[in-house]
């Protein structure tokens, strides 16, 4: 302590500077403000992503649990006594009429049942078990609505168990008609108008996939002072390989629509190939030289030669993308083709990196430097073409190449470089019906 | 409008507030980030970064102490990360440095604030750093052995190189009596 205080040149600094003020910067508060938006934007596009599928997920299951198909109905005409209620359908000769005096009118639909049973069911209960032509309770006065309706009929005005009258109601309802109760599948579909593909290929997918690609890399000096650097970089990083590999779930819609969420890993390798000063080489010269008297005489010549040292370092950008893909697809026999576009997500932006310093033009370690590099890459945009073989009833390979464009630079605004790239590849996947 | 307010006003994300508040601080921060930096691109971006933090983390500042002390702290550590990710050729601690004299040609009279900050961004990265910690921001040499992860005569060797550089380079410049150690 007594060293600090004594030392003039610490006081001579620390009076000068410790509350040395400058002019503001103010051009960058955007960048700050605008960053903070842009974390924002990332919640959000995933809520929305996620909102987007849970719906599509549920969309799906609500059309094939069959929430729109046609039933038989009955009414319940409110404020009727059995004495005065009337048949009003020709299949039903008698109403249904609860203790509660309250009447139901019984209409059967065009759609014969595949499986009628053995109960007289509210609409809940109905839609639940599937029975076909069910019955729809039209709740004009609801006390009996949820309830499990005791009946009578009312000619006799007796109340009889539940049971009895759910056997004759059935009876009445099979009787005068001439419904086949049991037809062939193709036949339903035909009469609800489903088309082949949805009966055939609509479901819950899950998929895996890898990929070769191609990262296209640009380069975008933001002030022409630092094209020299622009030039220096482009010259010592090479392209050496890129590669993805994801899994996904896919729920495709009878109509031939479908959607798409996953998890992709990206790594675009680079090679950066710089010198770094030189080095020696001894290199020993033989020359052979042939003397008149016939022999030969090796003289051997030492020469130190400096070369250029050249270095490699390998550079590595890796990425988690979440995409969400809306696509139609369309199927014939085994072969499928479809296509697809929508939003990628970066979750997770890493690099492992050196190269040219802007200052310097030394080589420098900029691995996850987030001065350099943003901490995520906001969306990207994906669409491309997919080719399916089915090989089994569940399985299918798949073949999707796509392109994919990131609109924000790899690097900060404040970087002296724009980095972007396009990535195109070819992805091979198995995909396997789950639902 | 008081500090308080207008931080309350900055969490609620007033622009108005957010603007005021940048630039009550941001002058006397990026002179902060100067001495802990190269150049002046270097500071402005851990300014930038620094004050990201600042707003984001804004909610959990509780009134207690100088705001500006808690906007410092947070300038000095994200320019230390920042030295701590980035490898420095030829600037590593424990090298003898000294660069070869050339005496900036300025009378006393200049011997001002921005002076004295060219003089600190000449020093090699570690003596900078080593100085500004001690001598300005009033850390204790264990306290920078653990914010640099180096050791403590390490620090104290990069200080006294530190020093040694700025007296060398002062001394012409300045009254002999008063730099003396």
């Amino acid at each position: 302590m007594m060293d600090k205080q004594n030392n003039s040149i610490d006081k001579l600094f620390r009076e000068h500077l410790a509350d040395h003020e400058m002019e503001p910067p103010m051009h960058l508060l955007d960048g700050i403000l605008s960053d903070k938006k842009d974390k924002r934007g990332i919640v959000w596009w995933g809520l929305l992503g996620g909102i987007a599928m849970l719906v599509g997920i549920g969309f799906y299951f609500y059309a094939a649990t069959g929430g729109e198909q046609p039933v038989a109905s009955v009414k319940v005409l409110a404020g009727k006594k059995a004495a005065t209620a009337k048949t009003v359908t020709n299949t039903v000769e008698k109403p249904i009429i609860t203790n509660e005096g309250t009447v139901l009118e019984v209409i059967p639909v065009s759609t014969p049942p595949a499986k009628v049973k053995n109960t007289i069911v509210t609409e809940r209960q109905q839609r639940r078990e599937q029975v076909t032509p069910s019955i729809m309770v039209v709740p004009v006065a609801s006390p009996i609505r949820q309830t499990p309706v005791s009946v009578a009929i009312n000619e006799n005005n007796k109340t009889i168990p539940q049971t009895a009258v759910a056997v004759a109601l059935i009876q009445k309802l099979k009787a005068p008609s001439s419904i086949d109760f049991n037809p062939p599948l193709e036949t339903l579909l035909q009469k609800t108008d489903c088309s082949k593909f949805g009966k055939e290929y609509a479901g819950i997918y899950g998929g895996i996939n890898v990929s070769i690609d191609m990262a296209q890399r640009r380069f975008i000096s933001k002030d022409e002072v630092f094209d020299s650097y622009l030039e220096a970089r482009e010259e010592s990083e090479q392209q050496f390989s890129a590669y993805s590999v994801g899994a996904d779930l896919t729920a495709l819609f009878k109509s031939g629509l479908f959607v798409t969420a996953g998890l992709d890993y990206h790594q675009i390798s680079e090679k950066l190939i710089y010198q770094n000063g030189f080095k020696r080489i001894t290199v020993i010269e033989e020359t052979e030289i042939h003397n008149p008297n016939g022999t030969t005489t090796i003289v051997r010549d030492t020469v130190v030669k400096q070369i250029p040292r050249i270095l490699s370092d390998k550079n590595k950008y890796q990425l988690v993308q979440l995409p969400m893909m809306l696509g139609y697809e369309i199927n014939a026999q085994n072969f499928s083709m479809s296509f697809y576009g929508g939003p990628t997500l970066n979750l997770l932006f890493r690099q492992q990196v050196k190269f040219f310093s802007p200052d310097d033009l030394v080589v420098t370690d900029y691995s996850n430097d987030h001065k350099v590099f943003r901490e995520r890459l906001g969306i990207g945009w994906r669409m491309g073409l997919g080719f399916g073989y089915r090989i089994s009833g569940r399985h299918q390979i798949t073949f999707r190449p796509y392109l994919q464009i990131n609109p924000k630079s790899f690097t900060r605004d404040a970087f002296p470089l724009q980095q972007k790239y396009i990535i195109t590849g070819l992805r091979l996947g198995w995909k396997t019906r789950l639902r | 409008m008081t500090e308080k307010e207008l931080i309350q006003q900055c969490i609620l994300e007033d622009r108005g507030s957010q603007e005021e508040l940048f630039r009550r601080y941001a002058g006397k921060m990026l002179a902060v980030c100067i001495r802990y930096t190269r150049h002046r691109m270097e500071a402005e971006d851990v300014l930038q970064d620094a004050f990201i933090k600042v707003f984001d983390n804004l909610e959990k500042y509780e009134f207690k102490g100088s705001f500006e002390g808690w906007i410092r702290r947070i300038v000095v550590n994200t320019a230390l990360k920042k030295q701590t990710r980035k490898s420095y050729k030829n600037e590593l601690y424990g090298v003898d440095y000294v660069p070869e004299g050339s005496q900036h040609p300025r009378a006393i009279a200049s011997l001002n604030a921005d002076y004295l900050l060219e003089l600190i961004q000449e020093l090699p990265m570690g003596y900078k750093t080593v100085f500004n910690l001690y001598a300005i921001e009033g850390y204790s040499h264990k306290e920078i052995a653990e914010a640099l992860g180096i050791g403590e005569s390490t620090s104290r060797s990069q200080l006294a190189k530190a020093r040694a550089i700025l007296q060398t380079r002062i001394a012409p410049l300045y009254d002999e009596k008063m730099v003396k150690r």
